[in-house]
């Protein structure tokens, strides 16, 4: 075992976090359990982006399209099994007289399962592998993922008899015969998004503090020496970056169990780019630092959203400008700088 | 081509947009060898170690390591056949410490399930013996930001040397070293010489005496000559190039 995922206080960390967000739903009314199982699911994204972002370097501004995969492939298997034996209504509407091709294998749960998990390994590993081979990286990666993420919302609301458009696919309520819709469900749903969550977060530090974790800050400070010292690091970096994109996919399945609903909004790019601010509000090398950015940045969201319904965005413009301004290692930094803690993974910066 | 050579060098161009920064050059390094090359500034040094191990694509000509055409191969796979590059500004990974810098340049942690699986004492032997060739044996948890400049030039010859190179390419290894360093890293490259062939560039001349080998003076990207240093600073031409008569 890596000796950084060892470390005690990390430990002492993790409790305090997951411990406190198992006894939220017995704290608080049965309705909100649903929206921070919401908040929660953006913190599987956060955690892929601390793991490429913060570590390896990679700025993807296309997390949405993953997180996307995993949100419309499990919307798409709820909506069959809602609306079955008819057509979903939205096809209906759009006269679509007979389920399009894409859509059959979606009548199967271990297909959508497997969609959710590998699909995203699929789409990213090739594409990117062929990207960081030919040496596009940094900003100009960031641009080209932002520009993707672009296209599919623009293609998703296209297709509307294939993909419900610009509304999305909602109106579903049952997982195998389950109601997931119920004031129980969710919050037993919850409990299980929260263990996932906390083994995702164990998983991500413990690929950090490994000496993979370390090949990964060699890549992100000095990339062509990493090659000089026989590594294929385009290899390794669509790796990482696949990985995310698996979490980033989890991510999208858990909203769509807890809102019971998936928009094109969702899969943009001001969704993608609001993804990176909860890792760099945590603090971009902080794994639980990003839990609980997704976590604080939702309750915020909603309940400024509630005071300030047209204010929101400038606040998540501001938060933004004040990490890159003064916080660079965000919220893990502010509390490693009053413990006097150097960091031991920081930035030089 | 012979088949002895260690590293062949053939013919070899490299243009960026018609400029050619080094016009058919043959070179040939045996085993064991250290190979000195000086030069005027722009004289095509470093861009002929960048061709060498990869950083730089070969416009013509070809390249044969230990008796294989590599010239179209990726760097690091050039790495892994046994080549090893130090740069002129010390490349280090300023965020990790002395003994991970090293650690993750071992060829055997080179597979991504080793790094993920295996603990992170591995290599502590080999890690050891190479920081205590480089000097840098109390230095191990040491950040590498934080080291001075010429112990950052050790410590990237300490990453090459794990690697058991059969070649190494060495940019201008004494630059920004005090006396006392350059003398220690004279004795560092006699030393190292045993085992792997070594070509150094560098302005030094004093350096270059001391290093004792063979000297190829480069000059607008062609060879100007070769021999021992004796027989270069004897040579006209060399004086006229260095001094511009």
């Amino acid at each position: 075992m890596p000796k950084d995922f060892l470390r005690k206080s990390w430990w002492v960390n993790f409790i305090i976090i997951f411990g406190l967000l198992l006894l939220l739903p017995m704290a608080s009314p049965a309705f909100r359990v649903p929206l921070y199982g919401k908040y929660l699911s953006f913190a599987f994204v956060a955690l892929g982006i601390v793991l490429s972002w913060g570590y390896c370097g990679i700025l993807s501004l296309g997390q949405g399209i993953f997180f996307g995969i995993g949100a419309y492939a499990l919307a798409m298997f709820l909506k069959l099994e809602a609306s079955s034996p008819e057509l979903p209504d939205f096809m209906v509407w759009s006269s679509v007289e007979q389920l399009p091709l894409a859509w059959l294998p979606f009548q199967s749960f271990s297909f959508t399962l497997i969609c959710i998990f590998v699909m995203p390994v699929l789409v990213a590993f090739p594409f990117t592998y062929l990207i960081f081979k030919k040496r596009v990286s940094g900003v100009y990666f960031a641009i080209l993922t932002l520009a993707l993420s672009l296209t599919l919302t623009v293609m998703i609301i296209g297709s509307q008899g294939g993909t419900g458009g610009a509304n999305g696919i909602t109106d579903f309520s049952s997982l195998l015969g389950w109601d997931v819709a119920s004031d129980e469900a969710r919050t037993r749903l919850y409990y299980m998004m929260l263990g996932l969550l906390a083994l995702c977060a164990a998983l991500v530090q413990y690929l950090v503090s490994s000496r993979y974790g370390k090949v990964l800050i060699a890549i992100r400070d000095r990339e062509d020496r990493v090659r000089f010292s026989g590594y294929d690091t385009a290899w390794i970096k669509a790796a990482t970056l696949s990985v995310s994109c698996v979490l980033a996919s989890i991510g999208g399945a858990m909203f769509v169990l807890f809102t019971g609903l998936i928009t094109p909004q969702l899969v943009g790019a001001v969704a993608s780019v609001e993804m990176i601010v909860y890792a760099a509000f945590g603090g971009r090398t902080s794994v639980l630092g990003a839990v609980f950015a997704a976590f604080a940045i939702g309750w915020l969201k909603s309940a400024l959203s509630e005071e300030f319904p047209q204010g929101w965005l400038f606040f998540l413009g501001g938060l933004f400008l004040l990490v890159t301004a003064v916080l660079p290692q965000g919220i893990s930094g502010l509390l490693d700088y009053f413990k006097k803690r150097p960091t031991v993974t920081g930035d030089s910066q | 081509m012979s088949s002895q050579s260690l590293l062949e060098v053939h013919d070899l161009l490299v243009s960026f947009g018609g400029f050619v920064a080094i016009d058919h050059v043959n070179l040939s390094i045996q085993s064991g060898e250290i190979r000195c090359i000086i030069g005027p500034n722009g004289a095509g040094k470093t861009t002929l170690l960048d061709a060498i191990c990869g950083k730089t694509p070969a416009t013509q000509g070809s390249i044969f390591f230990k008796g294989i055409r590599i010239d179209s191969e990726s760097e690091f796979k050039r790495t892994r056949m046994g080549m090893g590059r130090k740069f002129q500004t010390p490349s280090v990974y300023d965020d990790l410490t002395v003994y991970q810098n090293i650690q993750i340049s071992v060829p055997k942690g080179q597979s991504m399930l080793s790094a993920i699986f295996n603990s992170d004492d591995q290599f502590t032997q080999e890690i050891g013996d190479v920081a205590e060739t480089t000097n840098l044996l109390t230095m191990l948890d040491v950040q590498a930001g934080t080291l001075s400049h010429g112990q950052k030039q050790w410590l990237e010859i300490a990453m090459l040397l794990v690697q058991h190179p059969q070649l190494l390419l060495l940019d201008e290894p004494v630059a920004g070293m005090s006396l006392k360093e350059r003398d220690q890293t004279v004795d560092l490259i006699q030393r190292i010489s045993a085992i792997q062939a070594i070509v150094v560039i560098e302005h030094d001349m004093d350096f270059v005496k001391k290093l004792s080998g063979n000297v190829t003076v480069l000059h607008q990207g062609a060879i100007l000559c070769e021999g021992s240093i004796e027989q270069i600073q004897a040579d006209p031409r060399v004086r006229e190039v260095y001094l511009g008569d």
